[in-house]
């Protein structure tokens, strides 16, 4: 098995739990107007799912929505990275990321809400509402990041401004803040609007709200964002025009055998359904496989986990490993059969990141010949202390090697292995040459072949070779494998460990000096 | 016969306590090794795959021992092991247990097959495994120091290139008499099997047996028919000398105890070396060659015989002369008297073949040998 070159182009947060919809959303403030925005009021109550009518009325307060479990199954997902290179996709990348994150610090069930409200005619000077909400944990802020972007972004595109309505789980009030990224003025950047009291109610969520310029090519960014969130996990995409009473309804409803996925499940294991349905859609690079959707349970996983709390800070370090491995048979019909590659995801906080420095020191110098994998291209990393992220790998490997006995032998054991055929022909032959009845069925008996008459070189050799192999797979990762290894005769001294040379012992026509 | 060996094995430690000569013997001793290999793959609590114990062939594991009942000292190896083991030399491992069924087949035929013939049986049938002799004569020589038998007693021979002529009549059994006394200068062709030349009857009225090193000097003295102003027995390997050539050697100085054996090589570390195999026997085949030391004395060239000699021809010393030399001055078994001719040879950094002494005419050498001879004048 070959790793390909490791490509750290790292997309997508690997979560699940939530679903997601795209409403109709009546409210965006429109930028520069200073007027607090509608966002709506904290007792507006959502509740049920509503269905496609109500939606086109109801301002809904996305912070509030839905607690409870999605009706909708939960899928995993890794969305890949397509180029955005328009400020709005780029926009709504990094906002649709904070909120995929939010969401799942929040380990509970969430509600991930995209909206988009656009003017009825196309040519029209009216902005495009967009609103990103989410029933995760409440916001730090993080849009601050989002300066570089501002700043680089037309203002007739976009103004920078950003209106945020957030609260957490254990905060007395939903608070309100309007970021002018653009405002250079740094005390004029930021302010603070109206908060509103919950009144004990206990719900966290986010909500920011932008406006976009409503650019001639906003059907293909609906278009991008519908790819977007299909790719990945979302089932419904509604998208209303206002002033108009149709209502366009894409269903996007995605198959997926996790359908019944616990809700409750560990994160790990999330990690490993994501990882399964990103594989199987090869990294999202073609619409779901045929050929490979079929081989889901022929996927070999391994998985590992390390941790480290620190009691004075209380705080703590988990790395989780997951390795999916698929294999595809060289008739598939499957698009990846002739180029096979290797991905790395490296998420920090459930968020893609670039691989940290000390990981990928990590996966240079781990020693993957002990696993049958042959690392191309070498790298010198530095060894600190990777203590975390070295344990997770080694048992996530570890792991692989025990569930798939033999398909992860290490390089060694691999070539090795390539030569009990012909040994275990060798003795089979000798056996089965032999006049000598009794030895025969000596042979037989300790190969506990049975009794029966006529048994076959052929089943000879293949007892032979797979007593041999196991052999070779169980001694594969013991570290004194050799120590006890038994001689075939007695004998009194041996001298360490030497091994005859291939070259040595001449033939008796050579010298001996 | 294998239960029997069995038996055998229960005892001390060491496995084989004498050495195999018969084929039966050594069959047997293969069902052992395969018996054991299966019983170690198919043990219900450990299962392993046995590693095979070589008598080691090295020069440590070397050491010269005297004869009891005669001055022959020979090489012999002692009892350090080393191992082949599949997961350290896959290739090699097979090999031993390829060879060791392929002689169990020629066993079981009873046929006696040549060495050479083995390598392209191998070169056909496991191409992998054997693609040179070197291949095959090792892996023999691994199944040799495993089992303690003799090549001879695997079924198999190697082809010798020695040569004998002069005063000794030789008789096969149901076979016309040889007298090597009327044969042409290449004399009569040494058979590799060990076990015809162990059946042949010897007769000679010799005073003297000599070994010369190469065939040009054999030649020559057979053409100038030198056994009959000597009385003697010429022999030769040509060359380094093979198993059979040092047996026939051997069984003549059995037969013949009252001939003194001598040695005719160059004046250079190779031809001492040569010497030295008939003397003490080799380490590479030192599990059964030592069995064929003999008593051989350095006749000549020599040290004294330089003089004789024209300056123009002397060579000087290559880099795998000097090499042999000090591989001889560091081995245990090297007389006195020798290892000061050895390192006169290195001080002078020069080396002479026998046929300088042609400067003189051709008949020259036999008059030189004896002359040495009557003289007393060897070591």
């Amino acid at each position: 098995m070959d790793w390909a070159d490791l490509p750290w182009a790292l997309p997508s947060a690997y979560l699940p739990q939530f679903v997601q919809t795209f409403t109709a959303h009546p409210d965006c403030p429109s930028p520069r107007s200073g007027g607090a925005a509608r966002l709506g009021r904290a007792e507006t109550t959502v509740g049920e799912r509503r269905d496609s009518g109500d939606r086109l009325n109801d301002p809904q307060l996305p912070v509030r929505n839905l607690l409870r479990q999605p009706k909708h199954p939960v899928f995993s997902f890794n969305f890949a990275m397509s180029s955005t290179s328009s400020p709005h996709r780029k926009l709504l990348h990094s906002l649709a990321y904070w909120a995929v994150q939010r969401c799942r610090m929040s380990e509970s069930p969430c509600r991930l809400t995209v909206s988009l409200k656009r003017p009825a005619e196309p040519a029209s000077s009216s902005p495009l509402r967009v609103s990103v909400s989410d029933t995760g944990v409440g916001s730090k802020l993080e849009f601050l990041e989002l300066d570089a972007l501002a700043r680089e972004t037309p203002a007739e595109k976009w103004d920078g401004t950003l209106l945020i309505t957030t609260t957490g789980i254990n905060d007395e009030a939903i608070y309100r803040y309007r970021i002018n990224l653009q405002e250079e003025i740094s005390s004029a950047r930021f302010s603070k609007l109206a908060t509103t009291y919950k009144n004990h109610a206990r719900f966290s969520g986010t909500e920011v709200c932008l406006c976009l310029s409503n650019d001639a090519d906003v059907d293909d960014l609906i278009l991008w964002l519908v790819g977007f969130f299909r790719k990945n996990l979302a089932c419904e995409l509604f998208v209303e025009q206002t002033g108009n009473a149709d209502s366009r309804n894409v269903c996007l409803t995605q198959d997926s055998d996790d359908v019944h996925h616990s809700v409750t499940a560990s994160s790990i294991d999330q990690l490993v359904s994501g990882l399964k349905d990103y594989t199987l859609f090869h990294g999202n690079t073609c619409d779901k496989c045929g050929a490979c959707s079929l081989n889901r349970d022929l996927l070999k996983i391994g998985t590992g986990a390390a941790n480290h709390v620190d009691r004075r800070k209380s705080k703590g370090l988990h790395v989780e490993v997951v390795i999916v491995i698929a294999q595809t048979a060289s008739d598939s019909t499957c698009c990846m059969v002739n180029c096979p590659f290797t991905q790395v995801l490296y998420f920090e906080d459930f968020v893609p990141c670039q691989i940290s420095q000390s990981s990928f020191d990590v996966l240079m110098s781990t020693d993957w010949q002990s696993y049958g994998f042959k690392l191309k291209g070498e790298r010198q990393g530095s060894q600190q202390g990777r203590y975390l992220v070295r344990k997770a790998l080694k048992s996530a490997l570890s792991h692989l090697k025990a569930d798939h006995a033999g398909d992860f032998l290490s390089c060694h054991g691999q070539r090795v292995r390539e030569f009990v055929p012909d040994l275990a022909e060798s003795i089979a032959g000798l056996i089965l040459s032999s006049t000598d009845e009794e030895f025969q069925d000596e042979c037989i008996a300790l190969l506990g072949l049975g009794s029966e008459q006529d048994i076959s070189e052929g089943a000879v050799q293949s007892s032979i070779s797979e007593k041999m192999i196991r052999i070779i797979e169980m001694n594969d990762t013991k570290e004194n494998a050799e120590d006890n290894v038994p001689y075939l005769f007695e004998c009194e001294k041996l001298d360490g460990d030497s091994e005859l040379d291939e070259e040595d012992g001449d033939e008796d026509m050579a010298f001996d000096f | 016969m294998a239960r029997l060996l069995q038996v055998l094995l229960d005892g001390e430690g060491d496995v084989f306590p004498f050495h195999a000569w018969d084929h039966v013997e050594v069959r047997a001793r293969i069902e052992v090794a395969v018996l054991n290999f299966l019983a170690a793959l198919a043990s219900p609590s450990s299962p392993a795959i046995s590693v095979l114990p070589l008598i080691s062939r090295s020069s440590a594991n070397c050491s010269l021992r005297s004869g009891l009942l005669n001055d022959v000292s020979s090489v012999y190896l002692s009892h350090t092991f080393c191992k082949r083991s599949l997961m350290h030399n896959p290739k090699a491992f097979v090999r031993v247990w390829k060879v060791m069924g392929m002689c169990y087949k020629i066993l079981g035929e009873g046929k006696l097959v040549h060495q050479r013939e083995l390598f392209y049986k191998f070169l056909s049938d496991s191409p992998k495994y054997f693609s040179c002799q070197r291949h095959v004569n090792q892996a023999i020589q691994d199944v040799v120091s495993l089992l303690r038998c003799t090549r001879q007693s695997l079924g198999v021979m190697a082809s010798s290139r020695g040569a004998l002529i002069g005063r000794l009549v030789l008789h096969e059994p149901d076979e016309e008499q040889i007298d090597c006394s009327i044969l042409g200068a290449s004399g009569h062709a040494i058979t590799g099997d060990l076990n015809l030349l162990s059946k042949l009857n010897l007769s000679s009225d010799a005073r003297y047996i000599i070994v010369v090193e190469k065939d040009a000097i054999f030649q020559r003295l057979a053409e100038d028919r030198l056994y009959n102003q000597l009385p003697c027995i010429l022999i030769t390997a040509k060359g380094y000398p093979d198993i059979a050539t040092r047996f026939i050697l051997h069984r003549l100085s059995q037969t013949f105890p009252n001939m003194p054996i001598f040695a005719l090589v160059d004046w250079n570390p190779a031809g001492l070396a040569i010497m030295c195999t008939y003397k003490y026997g080799s380490i590479s085949m030192g599990l059964e060659s030592y069995r064929y030391a003999c008593n051989v004395k350095w006749l000549g060239m020599r040290g004294d015989d330089l003089q004789l000699i024209p300056e123009s021809a002397f060579q000087v010393l290559k880099p795998r002369d000097l090499q042999i030399a000090k591989s001889l001055l560091s081995s245990k078994f090297l007389q006195e008297s020798h290892r000061a001719e050895l390192t006169l040879m290195v001080e002078r950094g020069k080396r002479a073949d026998i046929e300088a002494l042609y400067s003189h005419g051709f008949d020259y050498l036999g008059k030189y040998i004896a002359r040495k001879i009557v003289q007393g004048d060897y070591i």
